[in-house]
């Protein structure tokens, strides 16, 4: 049979969906022959499958509009109508029920075969399908029962029923919100986080929660689905959660895991995928086209799964498919973005230049990648310029894209030297840790940073990118271990072998006695060390494990347990020795560090015994520290009891200086001889507030303070979560009135205060704690309100010396650590 | 650490301070010789009279500054307001520039300048009346100087030892803890006492409601002096213990042994109110004393102009 007796058009458009619509939409307008195929009988079935009356987003809001078809934010039935009228007025040529099975051929003449038999050819043929045709399942036993469904078309039909929405991406958080009107709805999410909507999904979310309207569950998954006959509800689940099984009776279970492109489909067309991975979009150029010439692929299927940009492509691949030079619509804004990088090159230039030489973003679709860049800023550093200083406390990813920048560790030790294609920051992504490493600039270098939350989304989305990340976190922390040069390849080959662990809280790593298995690299949480009951030590993210034990090939001399849950990666100890029996000078340089730092723990030991006008003393010191926590504190606030006479001048002015509520209580808290530490926060090292805060209100300020900022919804996990109780839960006032002059002056000779205006109506329960006074310039308010100089602010390290006031210039220096 | 004492702020800035102060004023005071003879009328005296004058009115404004340095917001924005005019240059005299200064200190820092200067008063006060005294505003004016000081003094003295005492006294308590153990040890000796006898139990109820913790002020500073009524009762349950029979011999010595840790609670208790009491009782003398002071200190001010 001969092509020729085939229907001919210009451009063939598969898939009625935004992008779909809005090229054919853009192809009628300009008169160009066209055919538009949809597979079921009516068209636009994305926003039909919304749930009714679904608030329709124009996300991302700073990408203008480009199609024919009008679209702004709206209830999903008026955008349907002026869509379907849309439709016949434009006289697209609509084709329904033609479910595309086949396509062949490339440009001119690609041929398409539908299942009803039809057969037509076209000399351009946008695919615009979605992935809504392939949706993700729970992946679990009962993962079809009919109470497990997996779309949501009217939130209306369910009443006074217990609903667990699985699935905290927009559509997840979406149902929810919409079942939560009438039902009882838990909403689970596997992350810690919830990073996966977009911000005003989340607004809403957070805001819904605080209301215990919605019940939220973290790092939590089903397990199991089982019907059942007795009782109300038909459905039991078994929950996978961080501290164990669960077993939750509910109504119906409504998963959003969202949807894969149908990949044994489009493979059998010919098309090419960017990588092996499951989530994986097709290759594309920036045009659009895939690996078959004259076949485009726009919308969800390309990796863009958001209308507005959806609805640009198709109009963008149109005026490209005609010839006429299209910017994406985002182009001036990326443009603008990059204007300081390789100044000269054209935008394709810069994109593919910085896809090639950044070996993480080579999984990236050219979209992705573009909408990674429009999130970032671009940083041009002098050379000499600091990037990031030791201690700081960033919550940005940087990747180096041209010139050269310097890794400094803490001691100065190992330095590693980044060049264009590295990343560095990522402690900030996995843990609440401060920088372990200063980077500077040694040469004028370009650096994108990325927002913390826009580099956790990517990773959560391409977990090729997260692999690569961790394992170049741990070559980086390994080539920091040995200090001296071990060849690449035998690091990569040891992450290779690590192990990924994970640990509940409170669990063994091991115990005394135990067989050494090898060192453990902490990615997250830390370990407590305790020896016959004693607590004696602190191993925190970022550090190993077990090289006491490495080193001597003995079984485990002390016990290792996780604080909190965790992460690890334990690598195993004949992989190592095999290593250090090659190097042997890595290993001897291992042993003599260690034996330094044992020599250097009884040097301070000695120090404060013989400083002391009583060991004792000391020893009874140390004990307390422990006891309290204290280590993990990075800024505390002590009192000198033998100063202190109890004015509370420190809690007024905290109340003053704090919306009339002080942060710290002065008599609570422990004391031991003079050593007074009040209750109030410690801002610790590894703060248990921030482990579940759902909104991520908890935040470390580069200078190490954690503070709650104004998204807290007062859900009250903080105040459970800290051990010390300094966190508590305040009505949120408004702002009291400010005072005229003459009030002031009245005040101030009548020495009354004028009580604080309360508001009428109460506002909700915020959580509030010490934010060391951040915003102010003075510091301190308690600090500076105290007439005798009881209080103080200190690193615990520095109480060390609480009884020797002799030393004090060592102290000083010890001090300015903090 | 820095723990060193008090007066260590800031290097000892306000004690060496004042140690000039003193020093320069005792030097020109042997080296001068008056035409007449020392007193408040020679030009030294003048000079002497008025640093003690500005003096006083530096420590009466630690008054002030105490209140002016809190951290309540509007306090604070005036605070802003001014640094950032000055810095902005808004306000263009440079004479009100070191008040910035004075915006951005410390408490402490006020307290330690208020006690050193105004300890220093005494040798300047001295000198500038050339030691000549009589039935007049000038002497009364100097004696109240006297004993502002010495009150003063006394609450830094008070300053310095009481919050040892009190931390020795509490031990790791607060007071609020420790009426709690007080009150949860009475309930215990209720209950026992209820198990012994009817008569038993009211002694004990009676004691509880008798026994007093704090009161007026002599009260409150000598605690020891007054009757205890659980002392009280402790005494008599040793008494009435030769009719106790010998089935109740055991709660009868948990009774006793549970009202004689309450009067160890009660010594503790009442020993903090006590110090707390020394702590703020010096200031009820020391501020009215210190406004006398300024009103007789002005008194003898105009007098002096006038006969000028």
């Amino acid at each position: 049979m001969s092509l020729s007796n085939f229907e001919h058009f210009k451009v063939a458009i598969i898939g009625s969906g935004p992008a779909g619509l809005s090229a054919a939409s853009r192809a009628a307008e300009l008169g160009v022959s066209h055919v538009l195929l949809e597979a079921e009988s009516l068209p636009i079935n994305t926003i039909r499958k919304y749930q009714r009356r679904k608030h329709v987003m124009a996300e991302p809001g700073f990408i203008p509009l480009r199609s024919s078809v009008p679209f702004s934010a709206g209830i999903r039935e008026p955008l349907l109508k002026s869509w379907e009228s849309h439709i016949s007025q434009q006289n697209i040529n609509l084709r329904v029920n033609e479910r595309v099975v086949a396509i062949s051929g490339e440009q001119p003449t690609i041929c398409i075969e539908t299942a009803r038999g039809s057969k037509l050819t076209a000399e351009f043929v946008i695919l615009a399908i979605g992935v809504q045709g392939n949706i993700r399942k729970l992946g679990v036993v009962g993962e079809n029962l009919p109470m497990v469904q997996y779309q949501l078309d009217d939130p209306g039909a369910f009443v006074d029923e217990t609903i667990v929405v699985v699935g905290a991406g927009d559509s997840g958080v979406e149902n929810a919100l919409a079942l939560s009107e009438t039902n009882r709805v838990i909403l689970l999410n596997r992350d810690r986080e919830f990073n996966r909507c977009n911000e005003e999904n989340r607004r809403l979310l957070l805001e819904a929660h605080s209301d215990f309207i919605i019940e939220t569950r973290l790092e939590c998954r089903i397990a199991q689905a089982v019907a059942i006959k007795q009782g109300g509800f038909p459905l039991m689940l078994t929950l996978d959660t961080p501290q164990g099984e669960e077993k939750l009776a509910c109504h119906r279970v409504i998963a959003r895991l969202g949807a894969e492109p149908p990949r044994k489909l489009l493979e059998d067309f010919g098309i090419k995928f960017a990588s092996d991975e499951r989530s994986a979009s097709p290759a594309l150029t920036e045009h659009h086209e895939s690996s078959i010439k004259g076949l485009y692929v726009v919308g969800a299927l390309g990796g863009v799964a958001l209308i507005k940009p959806a609805l640009n492509q198709g109009y963008e691949v149109i005026e490209h498919i005609l010839g006429n030079a299209v910017l994406p619509a985002d182009a001036l804004l990326l443009e603008e973005k990059l204007s300081g990088f390789l100044v000269g090159k054209s935008m394709t230039e810069k994109m593919t230049h910085i896809q090639q030489s950044v070996p993480i973003f080579a999984h990236l679709t050219a979209l992705q990648l573009r909408e990674l860049i429009l999130e970032s800023q671009l940083l041009q550093a002098e050379k000499g310029q600091s990037i990031l200083k030791h201690l700081d406390y960033n919550t940005s990813f940087f990747t180096v894209l041209s010139g050269k920048v310097q890794l400094v560790s803490e001691n100065k030790k190992t330095s590693s030297l980044l060049g264009a294609g590295d990343f560095f920051g990522e402690n900030g992504l996995f843990s609440a840790l401060s920088a372990s490493e200063a980077a500077i600039a040694i040469e004028s270098s370009v650096i994108l940073e990325t927002p913390k939350r826009v580099a956790l989304n990517l990773l959560g989305r391409i977990s090729n990118i997260r692999e690569t990340l961790e394992s170049t976190i741990l070559a980086r922390a390994l080539h920091n271990y040995f200090e001296l040069a071990v060849p690449q390849a035998e690091i990569d080959q040891l992450v290779r072998q690590g192990k990924a662990l994970h640990y509940d809280a409170e669990n063994y790593l091991y115990r005394e006695g135990d067989i050494c298995e090898g060192l453990y690299f902490l990615k997250n949480g830390s370990v407590a060390m305790t020896k016959s009951g004693h607590r004696f030590g602190l191993v925190t993210a970022g550090q190993f494990l077990g090289e006491s034990e490495l080193l001597t090939s003995s079984l485990r001399m002390n016990n290792a347990m996780s604080v909190s849950a965790m992460d690890v990666i334990l690598l195993p100890h004949e992989a190592l020795q095999a290593m250090l029996s090659r190097h042997a000078d890595v290993f001897k340089h291992l042993n003599f560090r260690f034996l330094q730092t044992l020599k250097q723990k009884q040097n301070t030991q000695s120090v404060l015994e013989t400083h002391s006008a009583n060991g004792q003393q000391v020893h009874e010191l140390v004990g307390f520290m422990m006891n309290q926590g204290l280590r993990e504190a990075t800024d505390l606030l002590v009192m000198d009891y033998d100063k202190c006479i109890g004015c509370d001048a420190c809690e007024q002015a905290c109340a003053d200086s704090h919306g009339g509520v002080a942060r710290l209580k002065r008599a609570e808290g422990p004391t031991l001889g003079d050593l007074h530490v009040p209750v109030a926060c410690r801002h610790c090292e590894h703060p248990h507030c921030m482990t579940d805060c759902p909104p991520n209100a908890i935040r470390r300020s580069v200078t190490g303070e954690v503070f709650i900022n104004d998204t807290c919804i007062g859900c009250g996990n903080c105040v459970k979560n800290c051990p010390y109780d300094a966190i508590q839960m305040v009505e949120s006032t408004l702002n009291a009135k400010t005072l005229s002059l003459f009030e002031v002056i009245a005040e101030l000779v009548t020495g009354s205060k004028k009580s604080p205006p309360t508001s009428d109506n109460k506002a909700a329960k915020l959580a509030v704690k010490c934010d060391l006074c951040h915003s102010f310039i003075e510091g301190p308010a308690c600090v500076r309100a105290c007439p005798t100089g009881a209080a103080m602010r200190t690193h615990p390290e520095a109480l060390m010396y609480w009884n020797e006031p002799v030393v004090t210039a060592f102290l000083q220096k010890k001090q300015t650590k903090v | 650490m820095q723990r060193a004492s008090f007066f260590s702020y800031l290097q000892y800035r306000d004690v060496k301070i004042a140690l000039l102060v003193n020093g320069l004023a005792l030097l020109a005071y042997l080296l001068f010789e008056p035409e007449v003879e020392q007193y408040g009328g020679t030009w030294l005296g003048y000079t002497l009279g008025i640093s003690g004058f500005l003096i006083i009115l530096f420590c009466l404004a630690y008054a002030v500054m105490k209140r002016w340095l809190a951290f309540t917001p509007e306090r604070r924005k005036v605070r802003d307001d001014f640094s950032s005019a000055l810095d902005l240059g808004h306000i263009q005299d440079r004479r009100v520039a070191p008040l910035k200064r004075a915006y951005q200190s410390t408490r402490q820092g006020w307290l330690t300048s208020h006690v050193s200067l105004g300890g220093s008063l005494l040798l300047i006060v001295s000198l500038h009346t050339g030691f000549h005294f009589g039935w007049n505003v000038q002497t009364l004016a100097y004696t109240l100087m006297w004993l502002v000081v010495l009150t003063g003094l006394y609450g830094l003295d008070v300053y310095l030892r009481m919050p040892r005492k009190m931390t020795q006294n509490l031990a790791g308590d607060t007071f609020q803890t420790l009426f709690a153990k007080y009150t949860q040890e009475y309930e215990k000796a209720s209950a026992v006492a209820s198990q012994i006898s009817p008569e038993i139990l009211s002694v004990v109820n009676k004691a509880r409601l008798e026994t007093h913790i704090g009161g007026n002020v002599l009260q409150q500073l000598f605690p020891s002096r007054y009757a205890c009524a659980t002392e009280r009762v402790l005494s008599e349950l040793q008494n009435k213990s030769a009719d106790l029979e010998i089935k109740h011999a055991k709660q009868y010595r948990e009774l006793y042994t549970s009202l004689l840790t309450n009067t160890g609670y009660l010594t503790r208790l009442r020993t903090d109110i006590a110090l707390r009491a020394r702590l703020a009782l010096w200031l009820y003398i020391h501020v009215p004393l210190a406004l006398a002071l300024l009103a007789t200190m002005l008194a003898h001010i105009l007098l002096v102009l006038f006969y000028w």
